[in-house]
């Protein structure tokens, strides 16, 4: 007690040193604790649901964080045939979330909902707050027409009355009864609005892609059910696309749901980790120049008869303090920083991001990084501080010692550029990879395109005619708004939520090249121009080409190389039709358009087919519709005219989303800018900490040689040469930091290649801007001292030795 | 002929709230090339000031200043740098000696400064270790060294540039009686062989190798014809 009494006398007599050292570690460890209180939400605790770990995600993994499909996923017809032939799930449930449009509960609202099957809730073992969740029966037809909702919808549209339940609601114009509402913090997949019960129901060429997830039975291992779901795909009868083959794959709910972040988020954790190391390298400098300072005292202490230990544990005491303190004033910065960083994250990155949060895990997190962090950077100074040759230096003012702590400053410099350089040199990588993936040619011009898109509901819109009515008055009010140049509808935006994919049977026997999914799009004529994508050969889609003229479809250039290689593909003709297409069911190329990007700047060329939207007669191909507009001036503006468009038309009908082109786009690189911003704010941080902890060791040094410059400058040496006797110094530290650095760099940054785009995690580029950009800062911090140094008067120099 | 360093009216002192205080007060005098001369007077006369801005590491006083034919008062700090490089050397009663720098490298420091060679240097380095008997301390650190092993290489580090003048501020200072009388012979050899040297000292002894005393009292020469 006495250790802890004296300690807080002695860092409160120097107020200085005890603030610096705070705040260096308070920003270390509240950087760890905010990181950490992510990765324990996210990754670490368990799914809130009972028996968690039987819960298990039933897969095809599409693993490109480029691609919009990242998440697990099997085609509708595999789970059906698997769940016929399954004997380790208890149950089996396979969801889908979609934007639903809900009305009969105030304004008509888009809201965000999951179709489940039936077993959707009882698989995760989750109830109803209020009223109950899906009957066995209730994904069949007939008897889907009742839905879950979410705490917030109850509240927001209902006002949390108990007399909603029973309630009748229409959802994409159907009706549904309201049975049950969940309780508040229910998030699965997702926070969402309402949970609609739907069978699969998997049919011909287009099918579709869905989350699986079962409860294994007890005693089944996940290597069992891997076999099991593995066997299973290999006996499906029929010929498959390989695509549709992959190796199985059966990874816990948990993985599935935070899988997708876990390499950023353990990246990050590094990141930070790199920052405590810089602040603890700190902080170590300043413990030892303190010691430095504190021989005389020490020696009394030893004089006087303290032992070593109790001499190390009075000097430990002091920066355990330390780094409680800055343990505390961390967790202060990360109970702020926390909500800021979730901010700061693209809503989709996040899973469960509504339990982020600080609970006992992370307060004992903190409590043990600060203790260990204080027992870290207090050992090397307070062993140092009292070697025993130390001890016995009383009298002989100890200057030999000077040496060997001027080593172990420059040794912790060494290592602080060292860790600064892997940090920036990740950062820098990812800076280079996300300017590469923002500056690739999109295939259309984004500037002055605003989106609208708009999902009817089938139950009113039935007919494909009477969505194209819908459509064609929408697009026509449209052309006739102040500002706007031209327009257009498209089924599935590019960089929208989705697409449709699928294949066709060419003419004259051809065959289609197999594995091959081209896109889908439908669109109206006037589409091309409006997004401004180049015309190759041939021609566009005209009014003319209208239901009862001749099917045409223009095609990407990719889908004309890679379908009809080496051949002119207009007027080439192929059919969705499998069996004895007639002679109206084939589809004429009539021209050729450059590629786009769909799902994302880094995808690759698709091959895509565009169609016409009058001449396609299934109202399910075209019920979602995005609106193109180009506009001369500002296209924001022109977003509440164009909203008042549709409700003109359809007062029922809700706009799904209304964004500039741009806004897509930026959100389709949301991850990468805020992976790179996040990493490049903590090297800024990491390279702050190592300019400061430079001009600190060699302020501290040429404080203590101030003696020996004055030697020097009275043995002739000039201004110039006492500046180069520091900057060499500098340029020495700076130049070994840098080479470790580069070294470890080369090591680490192989981890970030799943991020890099276009980017090798070896980049010779970068690596060099860095170390020059470090050396430069390093230059700099050890600027002022040096030019302190030139100011020495030789003089008092000699005269105060 | 010209002597080697000329004073006129040199004047030193520090603002001292309303008024000055004065260190040194219009110090006159002539110093011919190859005389040994010692500064004395009481603690506080001014001695180790006027050593200071003899040997050009002072640059802040009043007066006239003239070394080698140079108007030192007209030079700019490069320029008094350069002369303090040609000429100089430097003997100080504590030393100074760079404690993490071995015997040899302390000797190389001076030339270091002097564009010259370095295989040029090694041979000096050599040549002045063995003048001075020194060569099996060559390796060793100063805390390695006796008080007047240490002057000793002080002194040889002093001359190892081949100065025309030294200038030794209590050179005996830290020493007993035995080291010092062994430095201030090796001094009067120095002397002997044409070098200025300059000492300031308490010592009447030590005087006594002198040519001529300077007396210095509160900043003012007392008496600057006296002879040793």
């Amino acid at each position: 007690m006495s250790d802890v009494r004296l300690a807080v006398r002695g860092l409160l007599r120097s107020p200085g040193f005890t603030v610096v050292a705070v705040l260096a570690i308070a920003l270390g460890i509240g950087a760890n604790t905010a990181v950490f209180t992510i990765v324990d939400s996210v990754l670490l605790r368990p799914l809130p649901f009972p028996e968690p770990e039987r819960l298990y995600a039933l897969a095809v993994v599409r693993d490109d964080p480029f691609r919009g499909i990242n998440d697990t996923v099997m085609p509708d017809f595999l789970y059906v045939y698997f769940r016929k032939q399954d004997r380790l799930f208890e149950k089996l449930t396979a969801y889908n979330s979609h934007r639903i449009n809900m009305t009969g509960a105030g304004d008509a609202r888009s809201v965000s909902g999951a179709f489940a099957t039936a077993d959707f809730f009882s698989v995760l073992g989750a109830n109803a707050a209020l009223g109950r969740t899906f009957a066995p029966d209730e994904d069949q037809p007939g008897h889907d027409g009742v839905v879950v909702i979410g705490d917030n919808l109850w509240r927001s549209a209902f006002g949390a009355d108990p007399a909603a339940i029973g309630k009748s609601v229409r959802l994409d114009g159907e009706s549904h009864t309201i049975i049950g509402v969940m309780p508040i913090g229910f998030a699965f997949p997702a926070p969402l609005d309402v949970w609609v019960p739907q069978g699969v129901h998997p049919s011909g060429h287009n099918s579709q892609l869905l989350s699986v997830m079962g409860r294994i039975k007890p005693g089944v291992s996940q290597n069992q059910a891997t076999a099991e779901l593995d066997t299973i795909i290999k006996q499906i009868p029929g010929e498959l696309d390989v695509r549709h083959r992959p190796p199985a794959r059966v990874v816990s709910l948990l993985e599935s749901v935070s899988g997708k972040v876990q390499r950023s988020l353990l990246v990050f954790l590094g990141a930070v980790a790199f920052v405590l190391l810089i602040a603890c390298t700190n902080v170590a400098n300043l413990l030892l120049a303190r010691s430095a300072g504190r021989r005389q005292e020490i020696a009394v202490r030893a004089a006087l008869g303290a032992s070593r230990w109790r001499l190390i544990r009075h000097l430990l005491t002091e920066s355990t303090l330390v780094s409680l303190a800055g343990g505390a004033a961390g967790l202060i910065l990360a109970v702020w920083g926390v909500p800021a960083l979730v901010k700061l994250a693209p809503a989709e990155m996040l899973p469960r991001a509504e339990q982020i949060g600080i609970d006992g895990w992370v307060l004992a997190f903190t409590f043990a990084i600060a203790l260990v962090t204080g027992l870290g950077f207090g050992i090397i100074p307070a062993l140092q501080a009292t070697r025993s040759e130390l001890r016995e230096s009383l009298s002989l003012g100890g200057r030999s010692l000077t040496g060997r702590h001027e080593r172990l400053r420059g040794a912790l410099v060494v290592a602080e550029i060292a860790l600064s350089l892997v940090l920036l040199t990740g950062a820098g990588l990812m800076l280079k990879s996300f300017i590469r993936l923002r500056s690739v040619d999109t295939g259309f011009r984004a500037e002055h395109l605003i989106t609208m898109t708009v999902e009817l509901p089938d139950s009113t819109y039935q007919t494909a005619s009477q969505v194209q009515a819908f459509h064609g008055r929408t697009l026509e009010k449209l052309s006739h708004l102040p500002g706007v140049m031209a327009s257009a509808e498209v089924n599935w935006l590019p960089f929208g939520s989705g697409l449709m994919m699928g294949d066709f049977r060419l003419e004259g026997g051809r065959k289609f090249p197999p594995g091959l999914m081209v896109d889908k799009p439908i669109v109206s004529p006037g589409y091309f121009r409006t997004m401004g994508i180049r015309l190759l050969r041939g021609r566009d889609f005209t009014a003319n080409d209208n239901g009862d003229a001749l099917l045409v479809a223009v095609v990407s250039d990719s889908a004309a190389k890679r379908i009809w290689p080496g051949a002119d593909p207009i007027g080439k003709r192929f059919t969705e039709e499998e069996e004895n297409p007639k002679p109206k069911d084939w589809v004429t190329v009539v021209g050729v358009v450059q590629d786009v990007k769909q799902m994302g700047m880094a995808d690759k060329p698709r091959e895509t087919v565009y169609q016409t939207s009058a001449q396609i007669n299934r109202p399910g191909w075209l019920n979602h519709a995005a609106f193109v507009v180009r506009t001369a001036t500002d296209p924001e503006g022109l977003a509440t005219a164009m909203r008042g468009v549709v409700r003109d038309i359809d007062r029922n009908q809700p706009v799904q989303s209304i964004a500039t082109m741009q806004t897509l786009i930026d959100a389709s690189t949301a991850e990468p800018r805020f992976q790179t911003r996040l990493l490049g704010a903590f090297s800024l941080l990491a390279l702050l900490l190592a300019a400061v902890g430079t001009y600190g060791v060699l302020a501290y040094s040429v404080a203590q040689r101030t003696h020996e410059i004055g030697i020097r400058m009275a043995l002739g040496a000039e201004r110039r040469d006492v500046l180069r006797l520091v900057l060499r110094r500098t340029l020495m530290l700076a130049g070994a930091g840098v080479l470790i650095g580069a070294a470890g760099a080369l090591a680490i940054t192989r981890v970030l290649q799943k991020f890099l785009f276009e980017v090798k995690p070896d980049d010779p580029a970068t690596f060099v801007a860095v170390a020059a950009l470090l050396a430069g800062v390093a230059l700099a911090a050890g600027w002022i001292p040096a030019w302190r140094a030139t100011r020495v008067d030789p003089v008092e120099a000699l005269r105060y030795e | 002929m010209e002597p080697l360093i000329r004073l006129i009216n040199i004047e030193k002192y520090y603002e001292a709230g309303y008024g000055k205080t004065f260190v040194l007060r219009r110090i006159t005098l002539d110093i011919k090339e190859g005389e040994f001369v010692t500064i004395m007077g009481p603690s506080g006369a001014g001695k180790s000031t006027l050593l200071s801005i003899l040997g050009m590491l002072d640059g802040a006083w009043t007066g006239e200043f003239y070394f080698v034919e140079q108007p030192v008062h007209r030079l700019n700090n490069k320029q008094r740098v350069e002369l303090n490089k040609k000429y100089i050397g430097f003997v100080f009663q504590s030393y100074h000696l760079i404690d993490n720098l071995t015997v040899y490298e302390n000797l190389d420091i001076p030339l270091s400064y002097r564009n010259i060679k370095s295989s040029e240097r090694a041979g000096m380095v050599g040549d002045i270790l063995d003048r001075f008997h020194i060569v099996g301390k060559k390796d060793l650190y100063p805390n390695q060294l006796s008080g007047g092993q240490q002057q000793l290489v002080a002194v040889a580090r002093a001359v190892i540039a081949n100065p025309r003048l030294i200038l030794a501020d209590e050179p005996t200072g830290n020493l007993h009686s035995t080291q010092g009388k062994e430095i201030m012979e090796l001094f009067k050899r120095l002397n002997d062989e044409g070098t200025t040297i300059i000492q300031v000292t308490h010592s009447e002894t030590n005087a006594k190798y002198g040519h001529r005393i300077i007396d210095l009292a509160d900043g003012w020469l007392v008496n600057p014809q006296k002879t040793a």
